[in-house]
């Protein structure tokens, strides 16, 4: 890395912008097959049972609140 | 991609199908542990913004980490109690406040448990009482639940220890070494570690399916992921060894056939500690696979992991965009009215693109065509172009020791990517030009700094790129 690189670099907060991508939904915890598959981005499996939830969890969001542009 | 009108989004659509437990495992302040002045006001806007968003779709714990206590500790008790922010943490002390220690959050018959730990080196200002014995009597307080979540502030390996230590924890959700685990990853006791990397560019979806008695978590993926790895680093190790031997076995002299056997000591020395790094990591994931691959001794729970992406055809939830909008509107007009002194170019080593125009006036024709030249209209377009975040890439000399620092010291003169912000600062070089003052900027390092793959999306491929700002 170039000595003028390296002060941006040091410098340099969160930035980013956006490229597309497909979203996906994930198969249901009892999803055995690829048929089982639900197709993106729906429809999603039903819950099956009494005791199934989806944990939905972030972290490390750095302060980024949208891509830069 | 990333975004939190995207998150809420993803997060509507789950609800709408699935019982939900909804968390944050800290990091979403600045992404740093100090923060200067004249940034505060933002980060701090983006943070509100962060936990306002988090508070309006439904969030059943979170905890602090070291970015978020570096917004102030006076100041993030304040947001989480006008938020009325349920946060978790068995060990975190700041001044006189402490958290709830657990919680139990219930959906019908299920019942979750939830603690949270901060890493004593990680809690700033505030203080942190020590990680196992904090977390190990949380669990046993919180009473009977049909799985224990752990939101860990920790480096990510000491997440095997807390497990082991407590095994009635099951899913770890670690938030401070941004790590980005697509299949849950096995941690001892039929534990899983989840993780959906950095900058909200993912949202984690853990589908959960408890079975009766259970003694912890399938995690068939993740432990063919480890064979996979075991697969690789068995063949490295492999290579490393029949290296090492030639090199051994063929000292200083290359041959005809072989022209690259040029083995001094110092190759010797440079394939032995390659040798070493492979093996290490080899018996790293075999204890990895030998820990989950022991019978479990009961049923165990079913869990599909999606880190989902926040992309652009997700459509944006349009009350978490205009509070998105409204904080980047406050943003730019708290730093078009601030009072911080701009600095202005004779004080700097930068002179600006027109100057460099006189002597190099092809290269500036052709620069101008660019998207370079144009950088701070991506900005504004979208109302960034006071976002501390984002205005280093889309500038000239910022965080240069004498350019600016902030958004709000740069004049028009710093706008947009201009010649210096590859060749290097031009006073010197306009004031007397030599060979070699300025940097050729022909290696991708110049570029990577911006378009290292996460901020620009992926999109940047050098060899194709180069072509387009070549002069």
């Amino acid at each position: 890395m170039t000595r003028h690189a390296a002060w941006l670099t040091l410098g340099l907060l969160a930035c980013s912008n956006g490229k597309s991508e497909p979203s996906a939904i994930p198969p249901a915890p009892n999803a055995t097959t690829a048929v089982d598959l639900p197709a993106t981005p729906a429809p999603v499996p039903a819950v099956t049972g009494p005791k199934d939830f989806t944990l939905v969890y972030t972290h490390n969001l750095d302060g980024e609140i949208e891509p830069c542009g | 991609m990333g975004g939190l009108s995207k998150r809420a989004t993803i997060l509507s659509r789950e609800k709408a199908v699935r019982p939900v437990v909804v968390v944050d495992a800290g990091d979403f302040g600045a992404k740093s542990d100090t923060i200067p002045e004249g940034l505060l006001f933002q980060h701090r806007a983006k943070a509100h913004l962060q936990l306002e968003s988090f508070a309006l779709g439904g969030l059943d714990a979170i905890t602090f980490g070291e970015e978020d206590l570096a917004l102030g500790t006076d100041w993030l008790l304040a947001t989480a109690k006008e938020l009325s922010l349920p946060v978790v943490s068995a060990n975190l002390r700041c001044g006189d406040a402490t958290f709830a220690p657990w919680k139990v959050v219930e959906r019908g018959d299920l019942k979750v448990g939830i603690t949270a730990v901060t890493a004593p080196e990680l809690a700033g200002s505030c203080t942190a009482s020590d990680p196992v014995r904090s977390v190990k009597q949380a669990v046993a307080d919180m009473g009977p639940v049909d799985v224990v979540v752990l939101l860990s502030h920790e480096k990510p390996e000491a997440d095997t220890a807390l497990v082991t230590a407590v095994p009635a924890i099951k899913v770890v959700v670690n938030g401070h070494g941004k790590v980005k685990n697509d299949e849950p990853k096995p941690l001892p006791g039929h534990a899983v570690a989840l993780g959906s990397g950095s900058r909200g560019k993912y949202v984690g979806l853990a589908r959960v399916a408890l079975v009766p008695d259970a003694v912890g978590f399938e995690a068939t993926g993740g432990l063919d992921a480890l064979k996979e790895k075991q697969t690789r680093m068995t063949a490295r190790v492999a290579k490393a060894k029949s290296d090492l031997e030639d090199a051994s076995n063929h000292p200083t002299q290359p041959t005809a056939d072989a022209p690259k056997k040029q083995t001094g000591l110092s190759d010797v020395n440079r394939l032995h500690s390659q040798l070493e790094y492979y093996q290490k990591q080899l018996a790293d994931v075999e204890a990895e696979i030998a820990v989950f691959s022991n019978a479990p001794g009961g049923a165990l729970n079913k869990i599909v992991n999606m880190n989902s992406p926040a992309a652009q055809d997700v459509p944006n939830d349009p009350a978490v965009q205009a509070l998105v909008d409204a904080t980047l509107a406050e943003i730019t007009r708290h730093e078009n009215e601030g009072s911080t002194a701009v600095v202005a170019l004779d004080d700097s080593p930068f002179v600006g693109a027109d100057a460099c125009k006189s002597c190099h006036e092809a290269q500036y024709t052709q620069w101008q065509t660019q998207a370079h030249a144009h950088a701070m209209q991506a900005l504004s377009k979208d109302g960034h172009e006071r976002d501390a975040s984002c205005f280093a890439c889309h500038s000239t000399g910022a965080f240069h020791p004498k350019g600016p620092q902030l958004p709000s010291q740069m004049t028009a003169a710093y706008e947009n990517v201009q010649c210096e912000a590859c060749h290097g600062p031009g006073k010197d070089h306009v004031a007397g030009p030599k060979p070699g003052q300025m940097n050729p900027a022909s290696d991708a390092s110049t570029c990577t700094v911006c378009h290292d793959g996460d901020r620009d999306g992926g999109r940047f491929d050098y060899a194709a790129y180069l072509p387009k700002v070549t002069h």
